[in-house]
């Protein structure tokens, strides 16, 4: 796959997300890495790395926009895919408008999760 | 023995005299001439005529002439001048001496002084009819007027001043002195009660004693202001001043006697002064209390239109209703006219008449109770009612005395606030339903994703080649794993929805079922619906928890209520009945005049999001179903066999 090497990192609290999700990445031949906060993800080193960022909103502590936020500040623009299991229309129009790639509402089929992270990866 | 005779005549008490058949007059006696001041000379023929007052002249000749043409004996009652020319009633009897055949010889008469009994009679005469004014109600200064003329009439020569104190007590106000010059009483009127007294009559009043002024001309007491001059300028010359006093002894006023001659009063008219001011008192004692009366009737008309209250009193041996001018007001009466036995009755709401009657027949000793009356065009007014019963000794209902206020206001501001309430307990049902929803969806959302995400993977692990088996079992577990999750999400929501411990103790179901109505009362007003219970008198006692069973009742009576909701052709009637039937179950039913359900749905009626309601959940009755089953018991519905439905359940009792 063309795609190796490409990091696809995965922050989301909720502990099934992070299990479930970088196999499934990975079986799309993406690596993938999974972060429980967008804390640990700000202090790892697989900032620069990451060519998507599939980011839960709803997160104690720093939350999805909030880091989307940090990250522009920091000039490192990762292309987003939110993931959110609050069902709200309103929501998606929200973040797409700032500037996300795609919003998918829990659960999710593999085909959505994958056109998503294809459409952020091809962005760049 | 002429001589004899004539000294006998002479001194007889009485004035004596005879006449010749022809009525010429031939002897009148000694008393005679000495009262009137005529001599036997001057008053023989006609002469004594001058004797008798002008006024009773004419009738006494006709009088003497009736007698003198049947030849009978008769009487006479007549005013004589005295000789210091003071007129005395007298009562003239006059007899015929005849002869054998008849023939009138010579008449003989005797007039006898009855002055006294005819002054006494006048008094009488002149009692009576002032108390009759004052019985009446006649206005007080009229009385006072009347008062005054019959003294002056009785006792000759006087004039009578009634001086009142006016309502603060500084100042006297001329009340009656019909015989006085305008000029004079004007001149009192006004004038303080306080010392230094300008008159005998302040004195009188402020020392609520009697102040006699023998002679205005000698009197010094009142030099220093003109009340002498005042007196004296219109012919008078004794003031005889007695307080008018209250049986409380407090001073009304000053009864006053002004005579042209100086002189102070015998005892005989000490009588009457003190007779008199008696009746003045009477008069004006009676006159302050219709007036109290009638301001503080005044002052009650005026508080009960403030205060949209008023008054009643219901005699029921005679059906007799008497109600205060607000009354009439509120229930659309006109106060001047009398109410027509049973218009109120038909005023009140047909459907609050049977509470209305059951508590002026019941036995209480006092009852509230809020009602509507109807008016003749069609407004509906909501009275509040609060009588006391009044009883005799023998403890027998004489009448209910009450009050009775106007409450339409509050009442429709209470409905609106309520009506506005109930909307607001809607939506925020509704919205909390909503934020409950997702709050649901989002906890079941999150392992729904794990599992959606493992199958995928676990799926591409197995289409992997070569299968990639292990990692695609792993990714199964997974799935399983969050499939529980979600499980126990679904649990916890269940959880959290359940009442913590049923609390079980042996009750009563009838004073449980008191308890909500009480609760209820309200609701049931609000509902306009009235309440029949039929609460069997030897239930056996229950094993439950009370607040559940207690939500159970309630839930049905609400049911009831809400189905009974567009009832408007037929009374809102709730019967809720206990029994007892075989096999010791207790049973307890509500029944309702709605519009009843459809037998097909009768099963449907228990299920969870079952409603036929817009506002409804449908989560009442199911709930109730678990309720009464984890009691062992039973919730039916059946159709009434007019309108509307019963809803009704059964658990065993505690005693077998």
């Amino acid at each position: 796959m063309t795609v190796d090497g490409w990091l696809v990192s995965v922050v989301d609290d909720d502990e099934s997300v992070r299990e479930s999700l970088p196999d499934l990445l990975r079986e799309f031949g993406f690596t993938a890495r999974a972060f429980s906060s967008a804390e640990d993800f700000l202090a790892s080193e697989y900032i620069d790395r990451t060519r998507c960022l599939i980011l839960d909103i709803a997160m104690p502590g720093t939350n999805g926009p909030a880091l989307q936020r940090e990250l522009s500040r920091r000039q490192c623009p990762i292309p987003i895919v939110y993931i959110t299991a609050h069902v709200d229309e309103t929501i998606r129009t929200r973040m797409l408008a700032a500037g996300a790639v795609e919003c998918l509402f829990k659960p999710f089929s593999e085909r959505a999760l994958l056109d998503a992270v294809n459409a952020a990866v091809g962005v760049r | 023995m002429k001589d004899e005779l004539r000294r006998a005549v002479d001194t007889i008490p009485g004035l004596v005299w005879s006449a010749l058949p022809d009525g010429t007059m031939d002897f009148l006696n000694q008393r005679w001439c000495d009262y009137t001041g005529i001599s036997l000379g001057e008053a023989s023929g006609v002469g004594w005529q001058a004797a008798c007052h002008p006024e009773d002249l004419p009738r006494l000749i006709d009088f003497w002439r009736s007698l003198l043409d049947t030849s009978r004996p008769g009487e006479f009652e007549a005013r004589l001048r005295r000789y210091d020319g003071t007129f005395r009633w007298f009562l003239i009897r006059a007899v015929p001496l005849c002869d054998e055949g008849g023939r009138v010889l010579k008449w003989y008469g005797q007039n006898t002084d009855i002055e006294d009994r005819r002054q006494a009679e006048a008094l009488l005469a002149g009692e009576k009819r002032l108390l009759e004014m004052v019985a009446v109600g006649r206005p007080l200064p009229a009385i006072l007027d009347a008062l005054c003329t019959l003294v002056d009439q009785v006792g000759s020569g006087c004039h009578c001043s009634i001086l009142l104190v006016d309502r603060g007590g500084a100042q006297v106000r001329q009340a009656a002195a019909p015989s006085l010059p305008a000029d004079f009483s004007r001149a009192i009127d006004g004038r303080p009660v306080a010392a230094p007294y300008w008159g005998p009559c302040a004195m009188a009043i402020d020392r609520k004693t009697q102040v006699i002024v023998a002679d205005v001309a000698e009197d010094t007491r009142w030099d220093r202001f003109e009340w002498c001059e005042l007196v004296l300028g219109v012919g008078l010359r004794s003031c005889w001043t007695t307080p008018i006093l209250s049986q409380a002894g407090a001073p009304l006023g000053t009864f006053a006697i002004y005579q042209r001659e100086p002189g102070a009063p015998t005892p005989t008219q000490l009588d009457l002064i003190e007779q008199f001011t008696h009746l003045a008192s009477i008069a004006v004692e009676r006159a302050h209390a219709e007036d109290a009366l009638r301001r503080s009737q005044a002052q009650l008309a005026r508080a009960q239109r403030l205060s949209t209250t008023g008054s009643f009193s219901y005699r029921a041996a005679t059906d007799d209703l008497t109600l205060s001018e607000e009354t009439c007001r509120i229930c659309g009466f006109d106060p001047l006219m009398p109410v027509p036995p049973g218009a109120m009755r038909d005023r009140i709401h047909p459907d609050d008449l049977p509470l209305f009657l059951g508590m002026l027949r019941g036995l209480g000793k006092q009852f509230e109770f809020d009602c509507r009356v109807q008016l003749p065009d069609g407004t509906i007014k909501y009275l509040q009612v609060v009588a006391d019963a009044v009883r005799d000794d023998a403890g027998h209902l004489v009448e209910w005395v009450g009050a009775i206020r106007d409450i339409t206001e509050r009442k429709l501001s209470e409905d609106a606030l309520h009506e506005m309430r109930s909307e607001l307990a809607h939506v925020t049902r509704v919205a909390s339903l909503g934020a409950l929803t997702a709050s649901i969806a989002h906890e079941v959302n999150q392992p729904l994703s794990g599992i959606v995400t493992n199958a995928s993977t676990s799926l591409r692990m197995l289409a992997d080649d070569p299968p990639n088996v292990e990692g695609a079992r792993e990714t199964a577990r997974r799935t399983i794993r969050d499939a529980n999750r979600a499980a126990d999400v679904v649990g916890r929501l269940r959880a959290l929805f359940k009442k913590k411990n049923r609390s079980v103790e042996c009750l009563d179901l009838n004073d449980a079922t008191r308890e909500v109505l009480t609760l209820l009362s309200t609701e049931i007003h609000r509902a306009k619906a009235t309440v029949r219970t039929h609460l069997s008198e030897d239930l056996p006692l229950v094993t439950g928890d009370r607040v559940q069973l207690q939500q159970v009742v309630l839930n049905l009576m609400l049911n009831a209520l809400e189905a009974m909701d567009t009832v408007e052709d037929r009374p809102r009637q709730l019967v809720i009945r206990t029994e007892c039937d075989e096999g010791e179950q207790v049973r307890l039913t509500v029944e309702d005049s709605g519009p009843g359900f459809d037998p097909k749905n009768a099963e449907k009626l228990f299920d969870t999001f079952y409603t036929t309601k817009d506002e409804g959940m449908g989560i009442g009755l199911s709930i109730s179903r678990s309720i009464v089953e984890n009691h062992q018991g039973r919730l039916w519905a059946v159709c009434n066999d007019g309108p509307g439905a019963t809803f009704g359940f059964s658990i065993p009792g505690a005693r077998a």
